[in-house]
């Protein structure tokens, strides 16, 4: 597709910075958007709206787990907590994305 | 994926697609909420929310797919659409289900014949191990094998064995009852129903416990169901009740259920350990796991060779050991038959489906505008495919539904229409779940089959030529075309091959009908008179007895005719032998031989050829002499008189206890006459060299008596009985069986069956192809019709529109009857094999192409017919 949204990122990219971001709080998909977009300083082009097939995939591998819950502001708010299997996938993907990230830097150093 | 998780979420999806609906709302709420704090105005606001989400819809598609529940959506509404189609053209699905359920249906019953018949017949455990034990001597086939009590003790533990029972068949009497009346007794070693392994319905089966003394054990019967059924009347009170037999009483301790039919036993007791060595009963045994009876037939042989030495007069000189399997025995060369219907169903079948393909050809015609928009709006090829696809499923689901109906039905006739004695009284017929898995699969299979050609043939249109409705061609396509006429020449080719089948057999089976028999089956019947257990035990009170029973039914007001036979009535034979003729002791033949009294052959209404018959005192004295048939003395006298010469008879001889020879019988008998033929070996086959000499040689333990009445023969049962009971009191007798039921059994009903079953299926394929002729017929008809309408504008007559209409539609047909033709050819051997009959007789197969192409062009005239009469105006207008 051409309008591809995750034309930015690497397949699994989002995934591992939504599960980056559920590890420190519970939070529902605009606030994740929100924190997302705000922590990288707008150097991603990420449509908030593509958060969404994320977050399905992700309930459908079992990495987090969805509750409805009332927000500070008093709205019904969706709420995504992160499983331990979410977060052994996060360990593994920090990992090989750490690896990988050093090789490519190494290769560009040279 | 986690199944479970899918699974719990598929469960609920509706409840997720909510929450999903309901979280992208909430996020563009929010995201409006926060621009509007900022300052920005509500409408802009909204618009850079959406803007910097994304297509809400498109992306709430993106999340639900991520469950793959869009595909299964599509699927299902895909069926609901074809079901849909099909409530729509009713005239149709009505043509297209029918052809498929009468296709699997009747698919659907033969695979029940098969299973119940050919692959499941027994209840027993390990039935496919069990053997029948044939003795043999060079070629010929003399007996099961018989043991002695002794004998049997050792056989059962031949190392190939995994275990085997003794058993004696005898009718015993009921007395008690006013009549005596015959059971038919199996009496069976005790560890019989250990070794069948089939539970009772009702009380226990007799176990080596009741035999604990084997000389005498205990006198106990276990019923079979039908018996119960017809003697007890079902009650279960019958067990604990005492049965008479031979004036013993008999404790019922059980009931057995309806499938165990071993022998066709109507009670089973335990056989008595005789310590006289020539006391024998058959053996049954069953093979170990891992032998093949290739393997276990010469260990048999030699395990059996040295049994022999004990009591050699009970075997062959050059013992020879057949091990038959359980099946074999019944279905032996019907199995080839049956194979033959299941493929001839299988082409009723095809037929049916390749009625469907041209339906939906011929349909897809109309519909190729919607398709063309389906396409236009951004249907991909495979989404119309699977369209299709799905539409052809849902025909064949139907069909398959109404199909397995009808074979539930009509697997609950086949056992009226079958013939008897080619199948075994263990096998139930009926849908059981194997058959039912297989018909399932069979009708989703049709549905893919016939379906997978239309759809892709309508799957690529073109878009262009149908949107446009000023550029129609004017004659259809010619892709389709071909499609079309490929799947008619087909089915007319198999058509005619079932035409074919049944031609032959229709001809065989009259010729059977009208073979000239040799002797009048009609009025004629016997009855088997069983002697009790040590009765009559000396030749000359034996043979006595069976003149007087003889002359008493004879003299009864109405018989014609009766006679003294030891032998089966025509067109089969009992006993064969080899025979040695005097002088010429280098040559033996196999003969039938008939143990019979004088009456015998104008009772048969047989004629006397040459020579005469035996008096009755030379009868009571045990002359040794002989009449042989035409064939006999065809071939071993072509030239010479067969009068008076000597012929000696190996199997002429006492072989067990219980039979009584003639005091100064050696085997040697001379001829004194020569009768006509009769078949003796089967229907089909040429008849046999036979030899019939006096009963009174051999007196067996148990005679038929054959007589002739007239009217219906039965009907002198009571008769016949009391005149039995007036001479001995404790006589019984058995039931009367009539020489046309012998017919039936030797072959006639089978071939009758084998008739019937090609003829409709035969008459299925035809009609199932003039149905699908009319429709390529009215198909045609229908895209031509602003040709047609030209034409006629132009001059036309009705006529030549009829015979362009035939032009188009004959050199297919023709085509497919060569195909036929040459088919019924190339599988003619085969077909000829089991099917019996010549399915290559010149005039029976030009009868069929004539039918076939008379049929076929009826079917195809009657749309040309109403096209010829259209007004050519009406239809150029139209467009």
């Amino acid at each position: 597709m051409k309008s591809d949204p995750h034309r930015d990122l690497f397949p699994g990219a989002l995934e591992m910075m939504i599960l980056q971001c559920l590890k420190r709080s519970p939070l529902h998909g605009y606030a994740l958007a929100r924190h997302i977009k705000q922590s990288s300083d707008d150097l991603l082009r990420i449509e908030e709206g593509s958060l969404y097939p994320a977050l399905q995939r992700m309930l459908r591998e079992g990495w987090v787990q969805a509750e409805w819950g009332w927000s500070a502001t008093h709205r019904r708010i969706r709420l995504y907590r992160i499983t331990r299997s979410g977060a052994k996938h996060l360990q593994r993907e920090v990992s090989s994305f750490e690896r990988m990230l050093k090789g490519i830097f190494q290769v560009l150093a040279t | 994926v986690k199944p479970l998780t899918w699974l719990q979420h598929l469960l609920d999806r509706r409840r997720l697609a909510r929450d999903l609906a309901e979280e992208i709302e909430q996020h563009l709420e929010e995201t409006v909420a926060e621009l509007v704090r900022e300052g920005m105005p509500p409408e802009q606001a909204l618009s850079r929310a959406r803007r910097q989400f994304g297509n809400p819809a498109l992306i709430e598609q993106q999340a639900r797919e991520v469950w793959a529940w869009a595909w299964l959506e599509n699927r299902l509404s895909d069926l609901a659409f074809a079901f849909r189609q099909m409530r729509r053209e009713p005239w149709f699905s009505t043509v297209a289900c029918s052809s498929l359920a009468l296709g699997i249906g009747a698919t659907a019953v033969m695979f029940s014949v098969v299973y119940s018949v050919l692959l499941h017949p027994y209840p027993y455990k390990d039935a496919e191990r069990m053997v029948h034990i044939h003795i043999f001597d060079h070629e010929a086939m003399l007996t099961d094998l018989l043991l002695s009590s002794s004998q049997f003790e050792r056989f059962q533990h031949a190392p190939v064995l995994d275990g085997a029972i003794a058993m004696d068949q005898a009718p015993m009497s009921e007395t008690g009852a006013e009549l005596p009346e015959s059971v038919l007794a199996g009496h069976m070693s005790a560890n019989a129903f250990q070794f069948f392994g089939v539970a009772p319905l009702l009380g226990r089966e007799f176990t080596p416990q009741d035999a604990s003394d084997a000389t005498h054990p205990a006198r106990v019967a276990v019923l079979s169901y039908h018996f119960w059924k017809k003697h007890f009347l079902g009650q279960p009170d019958a067990l604990g009740k005492i049965l008479q037999l031979n004036r013993e009483n008999y404790a019922v301790i059980g009931v057995l259920p309806p499938r165990f039919a071993w022998w066709d036993c109507d009670v089973y007791t335990p056989l008595a350990y005789s310590p006289d060595p020539d006391r024998t009963a058959m053996v049954f045994a069953r093979i170990k796991p891992g032998i093949s009876l290739a393997l276990a037939q010469p260990e048999l042989e030699a395990f059996l060779a040295e049994i022999a030495l004990e009591t050699p007069k009970h075997f062959p000189r050059e013992l020879k050991v057949g091990l038959v399997p359980l099946n074999d025995i019944f279905v032996g060369s019907f199995a080839g038959t049956i194979y033959v219907l299941l493929g001839a169903v299988s082409l009723l079948l095809v037929i049916g489906c390749a009625n469907v393909s041209i339906l939906l050809l011929a349909r897809g015609k109309g519909r190729t505008q919607e398709l063309a928009i389906r396409s236009a709006i951004g249907g991909t090829r495979v989404r119309i495919l699977t369209q299709l696809l799905t539409e052809s499923l849902a025909l064949g689901m139907t069909g398959g539904v109404l199909g397995i109906g009808l074979a539930v039905m009509g697997s609950r006739l086949i056992p009226r229409f079958l013939p008897p004695g080619t199948f075994p009284s263990e096998a139930v017929f009926g849908v059981s779940v194997p058959v039912l898995l297989a018909s399932t699969l069979l009708a989703l299979g049709t549905g893919i089959l016939f379906g997978c050609w239309p759809a892709v043939r309508l799957s690529t249109p073109r878009l262009g030529q149908w949107l446009q409705p000023g550029t129609r061609t004017l004659t259809s396509g010619k892709g389709a075309k071909r499609s079309h006429d490929i799947l008619i020449a087909g089915q007319v080719a198999m058509i005619l091959v079932l035409l074919a089948a049944a031609g032959a057999t229709v001809r065989s089976l009259y010729g059977l009908m009208h073979r000239s028999l040799g002797y009048d089956p009609h009025h004629l019947a016997w009855l088997t008179i069983p002697l009790r257990d040590g009765t009559y035990a000396s030749w000359p009170q034996r043979v006595r007895y069976f003149a007087q029973v003889r002359e008493d039914i004879a003299s009864l007001p109405g018989i014609e005719a009766a006679a003294i036979a030891y032998t089966y009535l025509p067109p089969v034979s009992r006993f064969r032998s080899s025979a040695e003729l005097r002088g010429r002791s280098s040559e033996t033949h196999l003969v039938a031989i008939q143990q019979v009294s004088s009456q015998y052959f104008s009772a048969l209404h047989v004629a006397l050829l040459q020579g005469r018959l035996w008096t009755e005192s030379e009868a009571l004295r045990g002359a040794p002499l002989a009449v042989i048939n035409a064939t006999m003395a065809r071939r071993d006298w072509p030239k010479s008189n067969a009068i008076g010469q000597m012929v000696h008879l190996d199997e002429l001889k006492a072989r067990t206890s219980w039979t009584l020879e003639a005091p100064q019988n050696d085997g040697w008998v001379q001829i004194i006459g020569v009768v006509s033929d009769t078949p003796n070996d089967g229907l089909q086959e040429s008849v046999l060299p036979a030899v019939s000499v006096p009963y009174t040689l051999v007196a067996n333990d148990s005679f038929d008596v054959v007589f002739r009445a007239p009217g219906d023969p039965r009907s002198f049962e009571r008769a016949i009985r009391e005149q039995i009971h007036r001479r001995d009191p404790e006589q019984m007798a058995g039931e009367i069986s009539t020489a046309e039921e012998q017919l039936d059994f030797a072959g006639l009903a089978r071939e009758r069956f084998v008739t019937v079953v090609f003829l409709v299926f035969a008459g299925l394929g035809l009609a199932l192809g003039f149905v699908g002729l009319y429709s390529v017929a009215a198909y045609t008809v229908s895209s031509r019709r602003r040709e047609f309408a030209l034409r006629i504008a132009f001059g036309a007559q009705r006529t030549d529109v009829m015979a362009a209409v035939l032009r188009a539609i004959l050199p297919t047909v023709l085509t497919g009857v060569s195909a036929g033709l040459f088919l019924n050819f190339a599988i003619a051997k085969l077909a000829e094999h089991w099917i019996g009959g010549n399915v290559r007789d010149p005039w029976m197969l030009a009868a069929i192409v004539l039918l076939a192409i008379t049929v076929i062009t009826a079917a195809s005239l009657r749309p040309a017919s109403r096209v010829a009469g259209i007004d050519p105006m009406d239809v150029l207008r139209a467009d």
